[in-house]
């Protein structure tokens, strides 16, 4: 299957030098750090994580190896939902929104916990 | 506890900066059918850090606009006025408290969970056909309260702060159990100062039995996008937690898991973008 060009949006740590960016990275002050369609180096990633980024935006053809979320990552993230929901998780709606929140999470990843 | 008087209240909400002028002629001609469009938006236009941030908005992924919306008159003619106003307001509110820093919890953060609270109510008031501009501008001022009261005394406030750490109590209890209040009834008076309408000021009534019958909707809609902007962890603040949801008012919006995960989703897509546009402190 020829290689299709696809925008996708990666937690930092997933991020490798070489991939070009689909969006610009603002700060919160509104300063641009980078423009959209600029590579990423190691240089550029070592600052993007000192500057606090999270996430990028990056082109990529489908036949990349982009990691997918990684089991731990899934993992971290459900437990800070649990951790938001501490005091409220007992109460329905709580428990109702906390449990959507934890499918949301999980989309697209076939061996989570939650699925199991 | 060091209960907050009622004069104090008052002090805190008279020492709170005027919004400009714009703003209230916007909410006064709320309901005029003559209102003359073209001259509203000439006098946004003149306030050039205000039009700066509503052409932000009206050209960002919040809108998802194909066309660049390079004028005032233009961002009128297609996203309209109602739209217009609810960017104008929010731009001109949060500028109110922008440039101001206090070490504990700052007027960044709240002004974050104020964002993606708004960004909540506005995707669901849309999933559900309620008004969209009311539900963001509702949204972003519901912990407005907080932000006079940090300001007003930021001594006391961080009482509760640490009131609220050692319970591991959600701040409304933490200000209730310290200030002898919540910052809602502070956020009405701050609302009410500024002249803003009843359909917005009643969204701040922390009373179900009471005025909020009238907009009740609009309330449930605040509260749930209230935990759910907690829920997506937007604001990082790491002792965050989720409110407790009255039953009722949840069962009232009626969400289902679809509605719910693309609330989600738009709220995590335009709010990086909204912080930056809006240049929260």
């Amino acid at each position: 299957m020829s290689a299709t060009k696809k925008i996708k949006e990666i937690s930092l740590d997933n991020a490798m030098s070489g991939m070009v960016l689909a969006k610009p990275i603002l700060e919160t002050s509104g300063t641009c750090l980078l423009p959209a369609q600029a590579e990423l180096s190691e240089k550029s990633l070592y600052i993007l994580k000192n500057r606090g980024v999270q996430h990028v935006t990056v082109i990529i053809s489908s036949d990349d190896d982009v990691p997918e979320q990684d089991a731990s990552k899934i993992d971290d993230k459900l437990k800070r939902i649990e951790t938001l929901f501490r005091n409220s998780h007992q109460h329905d709606a709580n428990r109702a929104l906390m449990e959507c929140l934890q499918r949301y999470r999980t989309r697209g990843h076939h061996d989570s916990p939650i699925d199991r | 506890m060091i209960p907050l008087s009622t004069d104090e209240i008052s002090e805190a909400v008279l020492k709170l900066p005027s919004l400009p002028h714009i703003v209230l002629e916007l909410f006064r001609v709320l309901d005029d059918e003559d209102v003359d469009v073209n001259l509203l938006s000439q006098k946004i236009s003149h306030d050039q850090a205000l039009s700066a941030k509503v052409l932000g908005l009206a050209n960002s992924s919040f809108y998802g606009m194909q066309s660049k919306v390079g004028s005032i008159a233009y961002a009128v003619s297609v996203l309209g006025f109602s739209s217009i106003r609810a960017l104008v307001t929010a731009s001109a509110v949060v500028q109110i408290f922008s440039g101001k820093d206090s070490s504990e919890l700052t007027h960044a953060q709240l002004w974050k969970h104020a964002i993606a609270t708004a960004l909540a109510a506005r995707a669901l008031a849309k999933s559900m056909g309620e008004n969209e501009d009311q539900a963001f501008i509702a949204g972003l001022l519901h912990n407005i309260g907080r932000q006079v009261l940090i300001d007003y005394d930021p001594l006391r406030y961080r009482e509760v702060l640490s009131w609220s750490s050692i319970h591991d109590a959600e701040l409304s209890i933490a200000e209730t159990a310290v200030l002898g209040l919540d910052h809602k009834a502070v956020g009405r008076a701050a609302l009410a100062r500024w002249k803003f309408p009843s359909s917005i000021v009643e969204t701040l009534n922390s009373d179900p039995s009471d005025l909020l019958r009238i907009y009740p909707r609009t309330a449930a809609i605040i509260a749930v996008a209230d935990a759910i902007a907690y829920g997506l962890d937007l604001e990082g603040s790491s002792d965050g937690q989720v409110p407790t949801l009255s039953q009722h008012q949840w069962e009232q919006l009626g969400l289902n898991d679809e509605i719910l995960m693309e609330v989600f989703s738009m709220t995590e897509r335009s709010f990086n973008e909204v912080c930056a546009i809006l240049k929260t402190p």
